[in-house]
């Protein structure tokens, strides 16, 4: 766990001919947005185009690692924000990963939460297309898990559609130390049952869940249990979603998506057939 | 894909009636004498066939079951070598096994490939086999599951594999996914709370799998029965079968847990399959040592066990209670015949307690079987889990008031089934 004075000089770095000299020529660091429990991210630009350029903070890295950025280059889903580039630096004698991915101008949906609930049709274009982006993570043989999937984490585009940022390439870099201790990654508040339990092996439907606690709290303009973990999994959403989001005619398949059980959850491509008149 | 009977080595048989599917389990031979006969023309229950390629058995001790180990041997996907590959021009059949049951302890890994180059070409082995086979479906190989505590990645990584070969060399076929677990991994929890069945459930389901192969090692049972008796491992079973049809959407095949194979169809289970042996009828590594002999018994739907011919059949066959116990069918009509006018089994040469006479009583198992899945499969969901319910609820309440005339039959199962499938009905509340 690096200092608030170590970060700072990560940063700082960041910013020297050092590092630019360990990444393409093509990519360039302008200034830093912000700092992350997992790193940091800088306003850049790759190949012409502008980019957000995330330099993580010194941690481990494994084969699964590389495989999972491999697999994240080749993505091409409009509702997952674009990666450009992912490398390693040295710094201070230790290898850090970077990522390079596109710039998206518009708000993340916490801070359009916290102004105000969304609509119906809203809701429904954001649970089609955050579906999009799980379907796109798992299949193709690809078989990546978000695990981190929450509103400060899905941007909304300038035309009112929906992009996952930040990729869950930070949930594989720290899984390794994070499950030696029993712990998992992700964020309280949104965990599925299996993945509170700290299962290892979990499939899409786990980011189902979350995408079902997303689709409540953006109904309600506020989180259902306030981020309480036990009393998302004892609440009952399974069987009737709190306020407004129970009038939603797509209510049903929430509550489907919050099923303690995985199997029972919808796949993503179910739930984007459910709300294929949502689609853009 | 209803009833299927588990053959061995030996495929020549009557026809039954509605027994034109099978399963050929790789334990039985070799694959180049599997390659050499003519399935098509000759056998009628092979009309539709599936190949179990039984990867869960890598782990035989091949000092203790040679003959099985040899035969896997010789199939690609147990990645064993330096045995002689068979040829006809150097080889006889019976010489090749001869020479491979002496060599296998030095050749055999007791462990499924693990390297993934190697599973990848594995995997493609046995996809290929399977479709050259003239299999209806693809069952893909997986390893045992033994650890309760498993994460189960290594089985995923053969999903994995076998599912890209699949795709590329399954000829379009419906791929099922084998799920091999040994029965210690479902005696420690409810299996609702059971941590490993959720992750093995939702691993296998959330691949996009056309169905799953279930396969349930019972090396806690013992050896002198061949039905499964414990409460928790059935209970296990048919929650597994539940979840994976009535909430993951996909089919299941469940195999070698004998005539409990029929509760597992009122579960949900698509498609069961079992045999008369003990190695066709359950799952169990040590039953692949070779030595013992078979015995016939006489099979009683009624009873849901297998009756002892010599002990026990005369003594049942003279109570009033005989009607509920006797199961009728061709082979058995001449022995409940000649129980009816009060001669005693040993007179009917065919049902006579001697051993390897077993050619009546597996044909009769086999009968009754096939008519059992005749008359469940037509039935509604909630109709097959009442009439299988009742089955065995009577024949509970049947072994409860003649257990006690009886000397050697095995009993001790029936109460588990029927208590199993009623914790079933609660637990799901079906």
């Amino acid at each position: 766990m690096l200092t608030p004075d170590e970060r700072n000089h990560l940063c700082g770095w960041v910013i020297t001919n050092d590092f630019a000299s360990q990444t393409p020529r093509d990519l360039s660091v302008s200034a830093l947005v912000k700092q992350g429990g997992q790193g940091a991210v800088f306003s850049g630009s790759y190949d012409g185009q502008s980019s957000a350029i995330k330099v993580y903070y010194p941690g481990q890295l494994d084969k699964r690692v590389e495989r999972e950025i491999d697999a994240l280059t080749s993505l091409d889903c409009p509702s997952i924000v674009k990666l450009y580039w992912s490398g390693t630096v040295d710094y201070d004698g230790e290898a850090i990963p970077v990522t390079s991915t596109e710039f998206i101008t518009g708000s993340d949906l916490r801070d359009v939460i916290d102004t105000a609930a969304l609509p119906e049709a809203a809701v429904g274009a954001l649970v089609y297309d955050v579906a999009g982006a799980i379907e796109a993570l798992w299949e193709g043989g690809k078989r990546i898990v978000h695990r981190d999937l929450k509103p400060d984490n899905i941007m909304v585009r300038a035309n009112g559609r929906y992009c996952v940022i930040d990729l869950g390439v930070a949930r594989h870099i720290d899984e390794p130390t994070l499950t030696a201790t029993g712990s998992t990654w992700g964020t309280v508040g949104y965990f599925s049952p299996e993945q509170a339990r700290a299962r290892k092996a979990l499939t899409s439907k786990s980011d189902v869940f979350a995408l079902g606690i997303i689709a409540v709290e953006a109904a309600l303009g506020r989180h259902p249990t306030r981020r309480d973990q036990r009393r998302v999994f004892s609440s009952g959403m399974n069987h009737l979603l709190p306020g407004l989001a129970n009038s939603f005619s797509f209510a049903p398949l929430i509550q489907k998506m919050l099923s303690p059980s995985p199997l029972s959850r919808p796949s993503p491509q179910d739930i984007m057939g459910t709300l294929a008149s949502y689609a853009p | 894909m209803p009833f299927y009977l588990n053959v061995g080595y030996t495929f020549k048989r009557p026809p039954v009636n509605g027994v034109d599917r099978s399963v050929i389990i790789a334990s039985a031979m070799p694959m180049h004498a599997l390659e050499r006969r003519n399935i098509d023309d000759r056998y009628p229950h092979l009309e539709h066939r599936l190949f179990d390629p039984q990867l869960y058995l890598a782990g035989l001790g091949a000092s203790a079951s040679g003959g099985a180990c040899a035969n896997l041997a010789s199939y690609a996907w147990f990645g064993v070598h330096g045995l002689d590959d068979f040829d006809s021009a150097l080889h006889k059949q019976s010489g090749w096994k001869k020479d491979a049951e002496k060599e296998i302890a030095k050749h055999w890994p007791g462990a499924p490939p693990s390297n993934p180059k190697e599973i990848e070409i594995a995997a493609q082995d046995a996809v290929e086999f399977q479709v050259r086979l003239g299999c209806e479906a693809v069952i893909r190989p997986s390893p045992l599951t033994r650890d309760p505590g498993s994460d189960y990645s290594f089985e995923i990584q053969w999903l994995e594999s076998g599912l890209r070969q699949a795709q590329s060399y399954g000829n379009g076929l419906p791929v099922f996914a084998t799920i091999a677990i040994q029965d210690l991994c479902l005696l420690a929890a409810e299996p609702d709370s059971n941590p490993l069945l959720e992750i093995i459930a939702d691993s296998v389901s959330a691949r996009g799998v056309d169905g799953v192969y279930l396969v349930i090692e019972q090396g806690s049972e013992a050896a002198d029965t061949r039905q499964c008796g414990n409460f928790r491992v059935l209970q296990s079973a048919l929650h597994l079968t539940h979840i994976l049809s009535r909430e993951a959407g996909i089919r299941v095949f469940v195999n070698f847990l004998g005539a409990f194979g029929i509760a597992c169809v009122a579960a949900g289970a698509e498609s069961w399959a079992s045999g008369w042996y003990k190695s066709l009828y359950r799952m169990k590594l040590s039953d692949k040592q070779a030595g013992g002999r078979a015995f016939p018994t006489y099979w009683s739907d009624g009873m849901a066990t297998d009756i002892h011919l010599q002990r026990d059949l005369d003594t049942l066959a003279s109570g009033s209670a005989f009607s509920s116990v006797a199961t009728l069918t061709p082979p058995s009509a001449g022995l409940l015949n000649a129980l009816s006018r009060g001669r005693a089994a040993a007179s009917v040469p065919d049902w006579t307690w001697r051993q390897s006479n077993i050619s009546a009583a597996q044909e009769h198992f086999i009968h009754a079987m096939a008519r059992f899945d005749q008359r469940l499969q037509p039935l509604a969901p909630q109709a097959r889990i009442n009439t299988v319910h009742e089955w065995l609820k009577q024949a509970n309440a049947l072994a409860s008031s003649v257990g006690p005339q009886l000397d050697s039959t095995k009993l001790s199962h029936i109460s588990a089934w029927e208590a199993a499938f009623s914790a079933y009905r609660r637990d799901h509340n079906v």
